[in-house]
């Protein structure tokens, strides 16, 4: 893996993008729910005259997130429609120092269907996610 | 265009910020000025996007070529474009709905050529395009002359899944019955070829075209050809829209859909019947749902306190909509929403509010199908019988556009034959040439509809009608209106049919091209040609009418040959010259002359005239 990853903090664990995805990062302010949606969709927010649709990542990866509403989000477009994947915090931007690595070590359930491998860099092994599963939502059902 | 409506939503945005704060006189018309120009630079904007739809339309001439010489069959394609203009990101939206109905129209509709001539039809088959623009729409036809629809398989479908009673079927008029082919499953494909039939129908088609905003009709003539009807908004992202509030949240509704908005009451609110909660407006039962219940909201607005926002389909089926309030009512930009939000088949997109706040706009198709309206609503259709409930099941009348004639008598055209509407200064009408003519945008029109001398007014409202490759203007008095005429009642009296319209009667206006489906129903045949003696008085009054109502071309100049000659048995009538006409008819002037076996025919014999030019025509054409 080459290129900047972008380090962010979900449900309290930490994880990797690859920045390039990530358009920008912004705080949430007001986040509409939209009834009837899928649970992972937290609901819709607008970035200037953007309308982004916010994605619960605890939710989309399947995992129990105790920390109150997630303040930031990673901006990311998909087929013509943009995506804010609301996370707990931002922490950096750093250099990928190595290949993507396959997972080794098993992970917790909904962890382990997200990833992609690790990657070395200046913060030691992160967790790199599939930016495309989370968008998706793959884990229906098993947030909590 | 979306930076184009971003640039508009930055304005607001800016207003609203500079509301908020004191500023000085210079900064506000700074702004003012620039949110003029920002104003003109999206006018100019929209038109650059505009595409004639004609290039759309002759995009499915290499595929009709392609595919009917798959087919074994001879297809023609006829493309009427209008100069009609579409929005870019339209034409590629209704790209592929088309494609089915052109794929659809060559598969079932067109038979082959040995087909054709056992029915007594051209062996080439014709795929006719056209488009019209009406105000804020554009309306599409395509129209095949092939064997049509057979509805009955539709109805025999639908009362094997008991979506019909057979005493309803019995009962459904004919556009009821058109209406079947697009519900869900009952696709008529007994055979499935490559081309269609494979369960991609047209309930898929009419759902995409609903999505846009748009309807969808179809008219079929079994052994004369099909219809296919297509109205869309002329750009996609710009939506007249109502914002309804339930609870804290916010949602547009389209606005085509909305009939009437009323409050609730004790009056209105009506028993449940069949498990669901019907209201009493206008002496009329809806079923009602509220909006908090399908989006799964907590009820905070007792049931009679809503406002109920009623809304009616385009199969005619109506249902009203219970909301907490109405909130506003304008124009939206509706942008696409995330798969996962349209997935749910309760919004179709996302509009920004003037405050900068998301609203999602409402899929009303989908919301009536959530709220278990669907069902009711395939039979809904069929089962509402009562053909004033829904001006989609008007039974067979023409739209007419209704005017006073220069002569004073109220006139009626069809609505498809005419382009527009537009006013020219008397001074401006030309003479000569053959006859007063106007010029519109650069072309010159024939102009009808004068009687005699030209009006003392100043100017003068001119209809545009698309009679035939040329197009006609017609001259009006005024009171142009838009009406629907049952042309059953249509009679001719002297060459010129009248209507019933209100009671009382219209002269009827008939261009050759005013109804392409006739059009298609009569192969056209070359006129036959008659020359007549038209220094006679009687002839230029009596017989000239009579013979070109018959159908005839009149033909002047005594040198060339003519399909049939009128002559008069009188010393001063200049003799046939039986070497340039095929046929000749004598009309005598004196009962005398007419003897048994000859062809000749008294003067005042009316009937005998017409039969004679008749027969003579038919003799022609065999």
């Amino acid at each position: 893996m080459t290129g900047d990853l972008l380090i962010a903090r979900v449900a309290g664990e930490r994880f990797a993008l690859p920045a390039a995805a990530i358009q920008s990062v912004i705080e949430l302010e007001q986040i509409v729910p939209v009834p009837r949606a899928p649970e992972f969709v937290a609901g819709l927010a607008t970035l200037r005259s953007r309308t982004l649709t916010v994605i619960d990542t605890a939710r989309s990866i399947g995992v129990r997130s105790d920390s109150p509403s997630p303040r930031f989000a990673l901006v990311t477009e998909r087929n013509g429609c943009g995506y804010a994947l609301a996370v707990d915090a931002v922490e950096a931007v750093v250099a990928a120092e190595g290949p993507i690595e396959p997972m080794r070590v098993k992970l917790a359930d909904g962890w382990m269907r997200a990833a992609l491998g690790t990657v070395p860099c200046a913060e030691g092994t992160v967790l790199v996610l599939d930016l495309n599963l989370l968008i998706a939502g793959f884990a229906l059902g098993d947030a909590t | 265009m979306s930076g184009v409506s971003d640039m508009i939503l930055a304005r607001n945005e800016l207003e609203r910020q500079l509301d908020g704060i004191e500023t000085n006189l210079g900064v506000e018309t700074a702004f003012s000025r620039l949110a003029g120009i920002l104003t003109d630079l999206q006018q100019a904007m929209t038109r650059a996007r505009m595409q004639p739809i004609g290039t759309l339309f002759s995009s499915y001439q290499r595929l009709v070529r392609d595919l009917s010489a798959e087919l074994g069959k001879r297809v023609e394609v006829d493309i009427e474009s209008g100069q009609v203009e579409l929005d870019r990101e339209m034409i590629e939206v209704i790209r592929d709905p088309l494609l089915h109905i052109v794929r659809n129209a060559l598969d079932h509709g067109i038979e082959t050529p040995a087909e054709r001539r056992l029915a007594g039809k051209p062996e080439t088959g014709l795929l006719k395009f056209s488009a019209r623009q009406t105000g804020n729409e554009i309306s599409i036809a395509i129209i095949d002359d092939g064997r049509g629809i057979d509805t009955q398989k539709f109805v025999d479908k639908a009362i094997a899944r008991e979506l019909l009673t057979p005493e309803q079927a019995a009962s459904l008029t004919a556009r009821q019955r058109n209406a079947l082919i697009c519900e869900p499953g009952l696709s008529s494909a007994t055979i499935v070829t490559h081309l269609s039939g494979r369960g991609v129908g047209m309930d898929i088609v009419r759902a995409s075209i609903e999505r846009l905003g748009g309807k969808l009709r179809i008219d079929t003539t079994p052994g004369q050809g099909s219809r296919i009807l297509i109205d869309v908004p002329l750009t996609l992202s710009i939506v007249p829209s109502i914002t309804v509030r339930v609870g804290e949240h916010v949602f547009a509704l389209p606005r085509s859909y909305v009939d009437e908005i009323v409050r609730n009451s004790a009056e209105i609110e009506g028993e449940r019947i069949g498990g669901l909660r019907h209201v009493a407006a206008r002496d009329e039962l809806r079923p009602c749902v509220s909006l908090s219940e399908i989006l799964g909201l907590e009820e905070r607005v007792p049931a009679t306190a809503q406002t109920l926002v009623m809304m009616k389909m385009i199969d005619g089926s109506a249902f009203a909509l219970g909301v907490d309030a109405i909130v506003d009512h304008g124009d939206l930009v509706v942008r696409p929403v995330s798969p996962h939000i349209v997935d749910t088949n309760l919004y179709v997109g996302v509009a920004q509010l003037d405050d900068g706040k998301p609203a999602l706009m409402i899929d009303i198709a989908g919301l009536a199908a959530t709220a278990g309206l669907v069902l009711e609503a395939q039979g809904r259709s069929p089962l509402d019988l009562d053909d004033r409930s829904g001006p989609g099941f008007a039974p067979d009348l023409t739209q007419v556009i209704v005017f006073n004639g220069l002569d004073g008598i109220r006139k009626a055209v069809p609505i498809t034959s005419v382009e527009r509407l537009f006013e020219v200064r008397v001074s401006d009408i030309g003479q000569g040439g053959g006859g007063p003519h106007v010029v519109y945008e650069g072309r010159i029109f024939p102009l009808r509809g004068l009687s005699g001398a030209l009006p003392d007014a100043s100017t003068l409202d001119v209809l545009l009608l698309n009679s035939g490759a040329q197009g006609l203007a017609f001259a009006t008095n005024g009171r142009v209106d838009a009406s629907e005429i049952d042309l059953a009642t249509a009679t001719g009296c002297g060459g010129q049919r009248v209507a019933l319209l209100d009671g009382a009667t219209v002269e009827l206006i008939e261009c050759s091209i005013s109804d392409p489906w006739s059009d298609l129903a009569a192969p056209a045949s070359p006129t036959p040609s008659c020359r007549l003696p038209t220094d006679d008085p009687w002839c230029r009054e009596f017989l000239l009418p009579l013979v070109a109502e018959a159908g005839y071309r009149i033909v002047e100049d005594r040198e060339s040959r003519v399909d049939l000659e009128i002559v008069l048995d009188q010393p001063a009538a200049t003799g046939p010259h039986p070497a340039l006409a095929d046929d000749v008819l004598v009309i005598a002037s004196n009962r005398k002359r007419v003897k048994q076996g000859s062809k000749a025919i008294h003067r005042d014999d009316r009937d005998a005239v017409a039969d004679a030019l008749r027969s003579a025509r038919q003799g022609k054409r065999a």
